[in-house]
């Protein structure tokens, strides 16, 4: 039972690609998980089938659906394996999206097509705080900048071909294209609890040449662009949440109707059945909220506080349902050799990732202190 | 090379409860998925290959109810140039011998080297339909296909037997082939080919166009049931060395040791 009704095309992907990620990734999901191995083989069985190129416009290789679509299939990919959806989200929403509202005619047909064929794009998150100066050490040189510092996460950035790079002080706010072999990069991989396998990595920053040529954005005024490709990707951060908490729950329900206490299924006992009915009723609201926000980008209406919402609810939902589920498999539940302490580590990134929620929702009340 | 391929839309049972509903003869569907069954996914994917060797065209051809217009939409996206639908709701019961009479009706007017299908079903495991068929077409068949080669008038298969054992066969075409799983690796569809697959017609027909003299109905389900539950597992509890002593009882009271 579900309360979005898909068009033909959307079922299809969804039929597709729910049988891609059982067929293709159960069998690897833990491993992968477990190593903190980046999955290049999947991505780019993934990347022929055009999902990491899904928004791009045809002209530039692209599938050039719409965001429902995404968020269908990545709901779809992160119910086995949250990282890989990450890595889409990733590539789709903080890469391409900027690129093609953002970039000029020639950046498109250069980055757009590398993505398109099969390229992993990354990208080197700003903290949505002020940086002290030690952090973010931007030199001017003419027309070019010379930048030192550190960036705590790099999306993608184990195996980005590419980044996208925002550098903002209090002058200057601009975003870069910078290739991963350029000099004056140092990138260390992270030991995280949870999305191990996304390829999440911290970088150093010395001395590195940001050329006049490489910017594609000359001129964030306030930030904006940085705060509209956020809200962008926490719809795909969103349907991920949603996958993960829609996997939890088909687990929970399995174990309930075959584990047996006191001589019953253990689904038989009201408290159980109101954890399972709690996480159901969320995760439908959750569906709303994310295909109407998803909805909203596709008619080009105004998405920025309905994706707010829309990520500090479902970001939430992932840890209820992963922490639930935990609780109805009981003891089993904390084992490693049941899959639901790894959807609740995964949940927990997407509270954090990328996005405060505590930031979100004080820009929440300012629009509606307007 | 034009082929034919029959499809199913089945429902996906091996990991569900399944349950009869209250008619006793069918299972409740409600809640169950569906899709493509599973030799016929080998049997298009074995036909894509033909086409992108070969050339020609594909049409898949399905009996079912409306939804069944979302397999053959994956079919379409996996290669398929063309897809019918032949209205089930304008059909009573059905059965294996009644399924390819009015499949034989629907091809009767297509051109065709070869026609492809499933080797079995997963929801009634009858294995008829394709055998029949092709017995109706009047054209020469084989079974349990595992590999094909094909050259414009002849086609060299082989068939999988029991015992580890493979017959080779040289068959003229028109024929059939009922097609094993495992013969190939059937693609997924790519995101582009669902966008256009998406737009395509599907072409429905109903009773009308199908000769309807002749439909025989041989088989009726009496009854569809659940096994009843004859063995019970028993869980040896105690020490190793205690579980250790009663299973050798077991085995022991079972003429095994």
């Amino acid at each position: 039972m579900s309360l979005i009704n898909l068009n033909n095309e959307q079922k299809m992907i969804r039929d597709e690609f729910r049988k891609f990620a059982t067929s293709e990734l159960e069998p690897i999901a833990e491993e992968i998980e477990e190593n903190g191995v980046f999955p290049e083989d999947i991505i780019g069985k993934l990347s022929e089938l055009g999902l990491s190129s899904l928004i791009i416009p045809e002209k530039y290789g692209g599938v050039e659906l719409d965001v429902t679509s995404l968020c269908i299939a990545v709901e779809e990919i992160s119910k086995i394996c949250a990282s890989i959806g990450t890595i889409l989200v990733v590539n789709n929403c903080m890469v391409a999206y900027p690129l093609m509202k953002y970039a000029n005619e020639s950046f498109k047909e250069k980055y757009l097509n590398r993505l398109s064929n099969g390229e992993i794009g990354g990208f080197i998150c700003e903290p949505e705080i002020d940086l002290p100066e030690e952090k973010n050490d931007l030199k001017a040189e003419g027309d070019n900048f010379n930048f030192s510092g550190h960036r705590e996460f790099l999306l993608n950035g184990e195996s980005a071909d590419f980044f996208i790079m925002p550098v903002s002080t209090s002058d200057v706010n601009k975003f870069y294209i910078i290739e991963n072999d350029i000099k004056g990069i140092h990138l260390s991989s992270k030991n995280l609890l949870g999305m191990r396998a996304a390829g999440f990595a911290g970088a150093e920053f010395k001395d590195l040449k940001l050329t006049k040529e490489a910017c594609f954005i000359p001129d964030d005024k306030g930030g904006k662009i940085q705060s509209e490709i956020r809200d962008y990707a926490n719809i795909g951060f969103s349907a991920i949440s949603l996958g993960i908490a829609q996997t939890a729950l088909e687990t929970a329900i399995k174990y309930s109707k075959e584990r047996v206490q006191f001589g019953h299924r253990i689904c038989e006992f009201p408290m159980v059945q109101e954890m399972m009915s709690e996480i159901k009723m969320k995760i439908e609201t959750a569906r709303l909220l994310v295909y109407d926000v998803a909805s909203k980008v596709d008619k080009g209406e105004d998405f920025g506080i309905a994706s707010k919402i829309t990520r500090i609810y479902c970001g939430d939902l992932g840890v209820f349902a992963g922490l639930n589920s935990i609780q109805v498999h009981g003891g089993y539940g904390y084992m490693k050799d049941y899959p639901l302490e790894r959807y609740f580590r995964d949940a927990k990134v997407l509270q954090l990732l990328e996005t405060s929620p505590r930031i979100s929702k004080s820009q929440i009340a300012k629009e509606l202190l307007k | 090379m034009d082929i034919i391929v029959c499809i199913k839309r089945v429902p996906q049972t091996a990991e569900a409860d399944v349950t009869i509903d209250s008619s006793g003869k069918d299972i409740e569907k409600d809640r169950l998925s569906f899709d493509m069954n599973e030799s016929d996914s080998y049997a298009l994917e074995e036909a894509v290959l033909i086409k992108e060797k070969f050339g020609g065209t594909i049409t898949v051809i399905s009996l079912g109810h409306q939804d069944t217009e979302d397999t053959l939409r994956i079919a379409l996206a996996k290669g398929a140039d063309n897809a019918i639908r032949i209205k089930a709701e304008d059909f009573d019961e059905l059965d294996g011998y009644k399924t390819a009479q009015i499949l034989k009706s629907a091809i009767s007017d297509l051109n065709y080297d070869l026609i492809f299908t499933g080797c079995i079903a997963t929801d009634d495991a009858y294995s008829q339909v394709g055998v029949t068929l092709a017995e109706l077409l009047d054209i020469p068949h084989a079974s349990l296909v595992i590999n094909i080669d094909t050259s414009e008038k002849r086609a060299h298969v082989h068939r999988e037997l029991e015992g580890g054992l493979t017959e080779h066969l040289d068959i003229s075409l028109p024929a059939l082939c009922t097609i094993q799983t495992g013969i190939n690796e059937p693609r997924y569809a790519s995101l582009i080919a669902i966008r256009r697959a998406a737009k395509k017609e599907i072409k429905v027909i109903g009773k009308e166009e199908i000769e309807k003299e002749n439909l025989l109905l041989n088989t009726q389900i009496e009854e569809l049931f659940i096994p009843p539950k004859t063995k019970e597992i028993e869980f040896l509890t105690g020490s190793p060395a205690e579980s250790a002593s009663k299973l050798a009882k077991i085995f022991k009271e079972k003429g095994l040791i």
